[in-house]
């Protein structure tokens, strides 16, 4: 099935043709990213997008489909979701219009590279967005984790709350409460947090995973509130971006139904998981994944640096780095999906004393998943 | 570990065979449809978010229920 070309500002870009073994691929990609998403909350783009950029996908299609492939995924799970009540409608509301700037900043900045240096100048921004910023967040996980085993996340839980104090104490105006996340703060640090989300999302197809985390650390939102606002938020940063990049024809329908075949799978695998396990054990696959991807991403940059011309290498040095990215990021992906897998089929079939023991003292009801 | 009851079989096959057809339909005429998608219009944007959702509807549907069959359904 051959691709499609799609002309912008002149530049001409070719879908990937889909042969059975490429629909297999994008499919296990789906199902990896999937699984994560399930495990983790959010998070399969950390894998999917770069993993189709591997496939030979350009970048920016990349984003698109699967910016695309979550907004259907949100629409459907909203309707779960917002009998939850934990979703500040206020807030949200407020934070809307900062999101779909950051978003639409975002589609903006992407056509422009595209644009002035082609496919590989967007393969290129794509690579560094991805390597600064799952580099932070996964030595951010590994510090949670070391705190945690040496009995001091307390105290990073007093500081965390201690910044937050800060902020609210600082009065920009106008000043808002937001009666569910229990908070009073001047309007402009939630929007900065919005416009962050929002051009994280239509950059690289997430924008959660640091619009979670800034909500409860930074505005002392309670963790429950931030996740669903975030989940009200990522339906219309989702549907805004994959609507901006189809007006442009980037998103490719086929792609976004493969994706579907083994996402939605692995998202009910990946759920499950979550009950069976221990928070820590969450976290050390969390930073696997992530670490692994960055890592990846940071393998291509030279070579997409030489097909710019910006530096010279070597036939060999640039096939061993590509060879390199693919296997730092299937192979994190797969070492991921494997330990999810375990997890749960020791503890469906009792494998393991750990397992027993969880389900002696009742830990899937009492792990609050 | 689901308390959930099992989905009923008609409701299993009504979501498979659907989600079936929606993926047989969009995969034999692609060449039709991306013809008309990729035409840089509002139309067609709209309309290729709402073939994502309603197959992601039938097909997450189809994999719910085969899924509450096998007892290893969440609430995702």
């Amino acid at each position: 099935m051959a691709g499609a070309p799609v002309d912008l500002a002149g530049q001409m870009m070719q879908f990937i043709t889909i042969t059975p073994k490429t629909a297999l691929a994008v499919a296990g990609i789906g199902f990896l990213g999937g699984t994560l998403s399930g495990f983790l909350g959010s998070g399969g783009a950390f894998v999917m997008t770069p993993a189709m950029m591997a496939l030979g996908v350009p970048g920016i299609s990349a984003v698109s489909s699967n910016l695309a492939h979550k907004f259907g995924k949100a629409m459907v799970g909203a309707r779960k979701h917002s009998k939850m009540g934990n979703v500040d409608a206020k807030l949200g509301i407020c934070m809307i219009i900062f999101l779909l700037l950051g978003v639409r900043l975002a589609v903006f900045l992407q056509k422009y590279i595209f644009a002035s240096m082609g496919k590989t100048g967007s393969n290129l921004y794509i690579s560094i967005v991805f390597v600064i910023l799952l580099t932070g967040l996964s030595l951010f996980i590994l510090r949670d984790l070391a705190r945690s085993r040496s009995g001091g996340n307390n105290k990073g839980s007093t500081g965390t709350l201690k910044l937050a104090k800060k902020m609210s104490q600082i009065k920009i105006p106008p000043m808002v409460h937001f009666k569910v996340a229990n908070i009073k703060i001047s309007l402009w640090f939630p929007a900065l947090v919005a416009l962050a989300t929002g051009w994280l999302a239509g950059t690289v197809g997430v924008g959660g995973f640091i619009g979670v985390p800034a909500m409860i650390y930074l505005l002392g939102i309670p963790t429950t509130v931030a996740a669903g606002t975030e989940l009200f938020l990522a339906i219309f940063s989702g549907a805004f971006g994959s609507f901006q990049y189809a007006l442009s024809g980037f998103v490719d329908i086929r792609l976004v139904l493969l994706l579907y075949l083994g996402s939605l799978l692995g998202l009910h695998i990946g759920a499950n998981a979550t009950r069976m396990v221990h928070e820590t054990k969450i976290k050390l696959v969390m930073a696997i994944v992530i670490g692994m991807s960055a890592v990846s991403r940071a393998f291509a940059v030279p070579k997409y640096l030489n097909d710019l011309n910006y530096v010279s290498l070597s036939q060999t040095a640039a096939k061993v780095c590509d060879i390199a990215a693919d296997i730092t990021l299937f192979g994190g992906a797969s070492v991921g999906a494997i330990l999810i897998l375990w997890y749960v089929a020791r503890y469906r079939f009792g494998l393991g004393k750990q397992a027993q023991e969880l389900e002696s003292v009742g830990f899937a009801e009492s792990s609050g998943h | 570990m689901s308390k959930k009851s099992k989905p009923s079989f008609v409701r299993t096959l009504v979501f498979l065979l659907s989600a079936a057809a929606a993926y047989v339909l969009i995969f034999l005429n692609i060449e039709k449809l991306n013809a008309f998608y990729l035409s840089k219009h509002i139309i067609p944007a709209i309309s290729l978010l709402g073939t994502i959702v309603v197959v992601s509807y039938l097909y997450g549907n189809a994999v719910s229920c085969i899924l509450g069959h096998l007892g290893i359904d969440s609430d995702h």
